[in-house]
């Protein structure tokens, strides 16, 4: 298997706004190593959510070639890409986007009744992932009664429910303040670290990328720079 | 999905129990109303009996000569005839107002084999119909108004009943004095248990008695002889008055309760039309509210996608809302409209006797709770389905 987690080549994506074709991704060339924790950076508008967005399978490209995986997400159909982001990806949004009107341990149950286990076997492993983010003893609150970060460790552990080998994360500590945003940042170091996920996080904020191996930099929809943490060119190019 | 759908159903629990209220009081109404119509036309359409009536073709308020059954009767189409002459009195006060019919009693018991004797809590009969083909003073009382009365003012089988008549009045302006020779039931919903029956000689001689005039008739009703066509068979009776003072116009039983109940307008289409306008008012009621759910869940369908959910999966959720809520609340409205029957069904016997809610209308008021159901989820259903993740995800609501 390649080790390339992400391997995007002459990707590009644009938006017509008000009879305005706005240019998101251009052409971009982007290689993702297989367990990295990545921190994508750039100014507003160059692209970084957009790129997330195709790499979940939330939206699609208007040309080049994109595998996540080594799949291209551009094959599958509707059902085949619902199913495929079920087993592959795990989604971590700035919002937290947890569904208020069910439980912690509920919301985390919510992608593992897609999967093929029985009802026990959803809540013993949800209850896991719960375990995992140090939320156990709040599976049954809701999300109104959890903290911002707390709800944030919740969507956390909803998306590693299924295992999935890559996490996307959408400014997760956008709407946090600094202590709850180190929680967070250290738990998904943990992720990477320990369980060998490979972690794509969206972020504004320089200390946040710090938490991170590499940080990738865009620029008007393309690649500008990638740094690793001592200073040297890898895991992405 | 199950689960989530009952969830956000109950997320604004204010909301959903005044939507399920309305559901309620919508699917009741839309059970009480037809079962109105149903009650209005079961003498039109509840009866497959070959029975014909002739009235003047001027209108059920002119009436004939009573020469007329003679001539009638002497058509070799035609079997047993009776004089069918509406009294309209009332028993002490007006408010206790009940049909009463002048007839002849032997051709009008052979006419209505569908009429039978009533029987007391015990089983036994209630009187006997031979008694009131013998006694002149004799009358027959349908089992509704009979039960009602009986608890209330002690009517029973052998006593006498004064009726006042206000079409008819007796002597000085006293009461008519029946005997209640027999208590009749029938299970055909065209008979009306409301009604009472007594005999046309009576009829006639007081009215000698008091006005000094043989009375005329308004209808007569006959049955045709075995085999005969009923069309030539009106066709026949009409034409031997055509010539006559008075035009008759004879129609078969259905056609003659449809004219009745057409002479205070169209009621049924009136009452249906009122409980179609209950239905679409619901249909909206319910459209709204699942389109405001739906919004409120855009984040929510972008969320699920986002996790996994297929455009089927997200489709079915928002259907089974729209099912759930019409589901309950139109389930407790069927409840509530089979619970409430009888209790109805005495209140507003006199006016809709054989007042019921059919199997029928309970199955049609099912699948109208369906159809809202999936018209109100299929709306809200088909937006979430085609809605991208990233366009839920980014919507502000």
């Amino acid at each position: 298997m390649s080790q390339a987690m992400i391997e995007a080549k002459k990707l590009s994506k644009s938006y017509r706004r008000g009879g305005e074709v706005l240019e998101v991704l251009d052409e971009l060339d982007l290689t993702v190593e297989r367990g990295g924790f990545f921190a994508l950076m750039g100014p507003s508008g160059s692209g970084k959510t957009t790129l997330l967005n195709l790499i979940g399978g939330l939206d699609d490209a208007d040309g080049g070639e994109l595998l996540v995986d080594g799949t291209d997400v551009a094959d599958l159909t509707g059902a085949e890409l619902a199913q495929w982001r079920s087993e592959s990806v795990g989604f971590v949004f700035q919002g937290f986007n947890l569904i208020p009107v069910l439980t912690a341990l509920e919301n985390v149950m919510l992608p593992l009744s897609l999967a093929p286990l029985s009802a026990g076997e959803r809540r013993k492993q949800a209850q896991y992932a719960l375990e995992l983010v140090g939320m156990a003893d709040r599976m049954n609150h809701r999300p109104r009664q959890l903290s911002g970060g707390q709800e944030q460790r919740v969507a956390i552990a909803r998306a590693v429910a299924t295992d999935p080998k890559l996490l996307l994360a959408d400014e997760p500590t956008g709407d946090l303040d600094r202590a709850s945003a180190n929680q967070v940042l250290e738990l998904m170091q943990k992720l990477n670290q320990e369980l060998g996920k490979t972690l794509l996080m969206v972020t504004h904020d320089p200390l946040a990328a710090e938490f991170a191996s590499t940080q990738i930099h865009l620029d008007k929809g393309r690649l500008a720079e990638v740094r690793t943490r001592d200073g040297a060119s890898a895991g992405a190019r | 999905m199950l689960k989530l759908a009952l969830k956000n159903l109950f997320a604004h629990p204010v909301r959903t129990v005044l939507t399920f209220g309305s559901l309620v009081v919508a699917t009741f109404l839309v059970c009480f109303l037809a079962s109105l119509v149903t009650a209005l036309e079961a003498g039109v359409s509840g009866n497959e009996v070959r029975r014909l009536w002739t009235q003047t073709a001027v209108s059920l308020f002119s009436s004939m000569p009573q020469s007329y059954q003679s001539k009638i009767e002497s058509l070799p189409e035609v079997q047993a005839i009776s004089k069918f002459q509406w009294f309209g009195g009332y028993y002490k006060e007006q408010k206790n107002f009940f049909s009463q019919f002048a007839v002849d009693p032997e051709p009008f018991l052979e006419l209505y084999p569908e009429v039978d004797l009533a029987n007391d809590a015990n089983g036994d009969p209630l009187g006997s119909f031979q008694d009131f083909v013998a006694d002149r003073r004799g009358c027959i009382v349908g089992k509704a108004v009979f039960d009602k009365y009986a608890e209330k003012e002690g009517w029973e089988v052998g006593g006498t009943l004064p009726i006042i008549g206000t079409i008819f009045p007796g002597k000085d302006g006293a009461a008519w004095e029946f005997v209640i020779s027999a208590v009749f039931d029938a299970e055909e919903a065209n008979v009306d248990k409301n009604n009472i029956f007594f005999h046309w000689d009576y009829f006639e001689e007081t009215l000698k008695d008091v006005r000094g005039e043989v009375p005329e008739v308004g209808t007569f009703v006959f049955e045709p002889a075995e085999g005969a066509d009923l069309d030539a068979v009106c066709a026949s009776v009409d034409a031997l008055f055509a010539g006559g003072p008075m035009r008759t116009q004879t129609t078969t039983e259905s056609e003659f309760q449809r004219q009745f109940v057409g002479m205070i307008g169209n009621l049924p289409r009136f009452i249906a039309f009122l409980g179609f306008g209950v239905f679409v008012a619901i249909v909206l009621a319910c459209v709204n509210t699942m389109l405001m759910a739906a919004r409120e869940q855009t984040h929510d369908v972008g969320v699920l996608k986002a996790l996994g959910f297929s455009d089927g999966r997200v489709f079915g959720l928002m259907l089974t809302q729209g099912m759930l809520l019409c589901g309950v609340g139109g389930g407790l409205g069927l409840l509530i409209a089979k619970a409430s029957e009888a209790g109805f069904r005495k209140s507003i016997q006199i006016y809709f006797p054989g007042y019921q809610i059919a199997n029928e209308t309970l199955v049609g008021a099912a699948i109208a709770i369906v159809l809202v159901g999936l018209v109100s989820g299929a709306v809200p259903a088909f937006n979430a389905r085609r809605m991208s993740p990233v366009e839920a995800l980014r919507a502000t609501v």
